[in-house]
């Protein structure tokens, strides 16, 4: 074991982890409004809606994430040319949104109906239904799945690598490849990518116990 | 105040609400009695629209609801935002009482007024201060939901009714969710409204509030007004669907089935082991 040879890497393994979160913090924002947009389409009563939701639902959650990120970085329609970060980011974003429209469709199903009739007899619109009672109320009840699936979005991030993004895992292979040394350059990628894997699940414990008193 | 006319409700081919006619005036309490599926929830939730009636009038305050349903049989969306008017005329609390269990009692109150009626927050908990006092709960303002009692939930669902200053309320079984000890608290604030002059339709089970408390009562089967009137005559009407469904009331145990639970339960182990 030399873990000396870390340290002329450091600079790199530093830059890649900020692009990996950087990524992984702007797909989980995007994926989530796509998402939520796509739940709300799909549990609206106009057919159309519904069948569009269904349709990409299927269609992006059943190919591979590493699919759609060759596809958004070398062949865009009408010659549209992305550049390696901006694929990454549309990629993982529309492929977990497909995800998370499931994940969001059921706990806005699961939202007591009870307190969907308390704020509507007292007069609040659909809109504002939606933004006091039904958005809130979802955030609680998803987090556990939620957090389950940004962890699996930080993971994903590493296919990012392949298409030339500069990410953790780029930084470990440049690392690796110059050095030959598995278990030094690979392990320092894991012990970040845990890292960061931790952090969300403590977000996790965090809300949980604060949202504790009202169950 | 209220005037409702030949109001119909039907779910597929089930006619929930037969051609039902009802005029309320202003202050009168009117309690609803009947055997359950009588349609008597449907129609106070029709008289505010959370069921959207198949046909009819409904008129509050002189002002007719206009409403339209989707294929759902739902409130349209633009329905929804037009009758906003009605929500504030008519406070509502149910049997379930409904409270929103991540927010405390405060916010639960201040809630309507806030953001229906935009009012700033320190006029709301003013207002909110004073329903709480009312209903004896000021007290547990910072409480939420889960930490208080079934009559205390109700009493600030009540409250929170209320802090929209409604001109009706209604009220669908508000004690029958409740253990026994606990519905008098209730029932108490009800009849302080009632005495204040609100306008209030009941739907109850309580034959003590609505002989002494209401106006009128009105006894409801199988989706119809099958009679209406005073207490006094109601409870002595020689009507014999009246009568059976008051001596319905009372629990009386068939004695002859005492004696085989306890030896029921008691081979119960013996079996298993």
């Amino acid at each position: 074991m030399d873990w000396g040879i870390i340290s002329s890497y450091w600079d790199l393994y530093m830059q890649g982890t900020w692009v990996t979160f950087k990524i992984t913090f702007l797909s989980i924002i995007i994926s989530t409004v796509i998402g939520y947009v796509l739940a709300l389409m799909r549990l609206s009563s106009v057919a159309p809606l519904r069948g569009m939701s269904f349709l990409y639902v299927w269609f992006f959650r059943g190919l591979p994430v590493l699919l759609l990120l060759f596809f958004f970085y070398y062949t865009m329609p009408f010659g549209l040319k992305l550049d390696a970060f901006t694929a990454a980011i549309i990629g993982i974003s529309i492929s977990s949104a497909a995800f998370k429209a499931e994940i969001i469709r059921s706990g806005i199903m699961s939202v007591d109906k009870g307190h969907l009739e308390a704020a509507e007899a007292l007069g609040m619109n659909p809109l504002q239904k939606m933004g006091r009672i039904t958005i809130p109320r979802t955030f609680r009840l998803l987090l556990p799945p939620y957090i389950s699936n940004s962890v699996i979005m930080v993971k994903e991030s590493a296919l990012v690598s392949i298409i030339t993004v500069q990410d953790l895992m780029f930084a470990a292979q440049r690392a690796f490849n110059n050095t030959f040394k598995v278990a030094e350059t690979l392990g320092v990628a894991g012990m970040i990518y845990l890292t960061v894997t931790t952090l969300l699940m403590l977000v996790q414990y965090v809300c949980e116990k604060k949202m504790r008193t009202g169950v | 105040m209220i005037d409702i006319r030949e109001l119909n409700k039907q779910f597929g081919k089930h006619l929930i609400l037969d051609n039902v006619s009802l005029q309320v005036g202003e202050g009168e309490v009117v309690s609803i009695i009947g055997p359950s599926g009588a349609g008597k929830s449907t129609l106070l939730r029709c008289i505010n629209m959370l069921e959207v009636p198949t046909s009819g009038l409904i008129e509050i305050g002189g002002r007719p609801v206009a409403y339209k349903a989707n294929r759902q049989g739902r409130l349209t969306y633009r329905s929804q935002f037009n009758l906003t008017w009605l929500r504030a005329e008519v406070g509502m609390v149910f049997q379930q009482f409904h409270l929103w269990p991540s927010k405390t009692v405060l916010q639960n109150i201040i809630e309507g007024p806030c953001i229906v009626k935009k009012m700033s927050r320190e006029k709301a908990v003013k207002i909110a201060e004073q329903l709480l006092e009312k209903v004896g709960l000021l007290d547990k303002m910072n409480d939420y939901p889960a930490q208080l009692s079934g009559g205390q939930q109700q009493r600030v669902a009540i409250a929170r009714a209320l802090a929209m200053e409604p001109k009706i309320m209604l009220f669908d079984e508000p004690t029958s969710a409740l253990d026994p000890e606990l519905i008098n608290e209730v029932l108490d604030i009800m009849v302080k409204l009632a005495k204040e002059g609100m306008t209030m339709i009941v739907v109850t089970h309580e034959m003590s509030f609505a002989r002494h408390v209401s106006d009128r009562v009105v006894f409801m089967e199988k989706g119809k007004i099958a009679q209406i009137g005073s207490p006094e005559a109601l409870f002595r009407s020689p009507d014999s669907r009246i009568a059976q469904f008051l001596s319905q009331l009372d629990h009386d145990i068939d004695t002859s089935l005492m004696g085989v639970e306890p030896n029921h339960s008691r081979q119960r182990p013996e079996s298993a082991g």
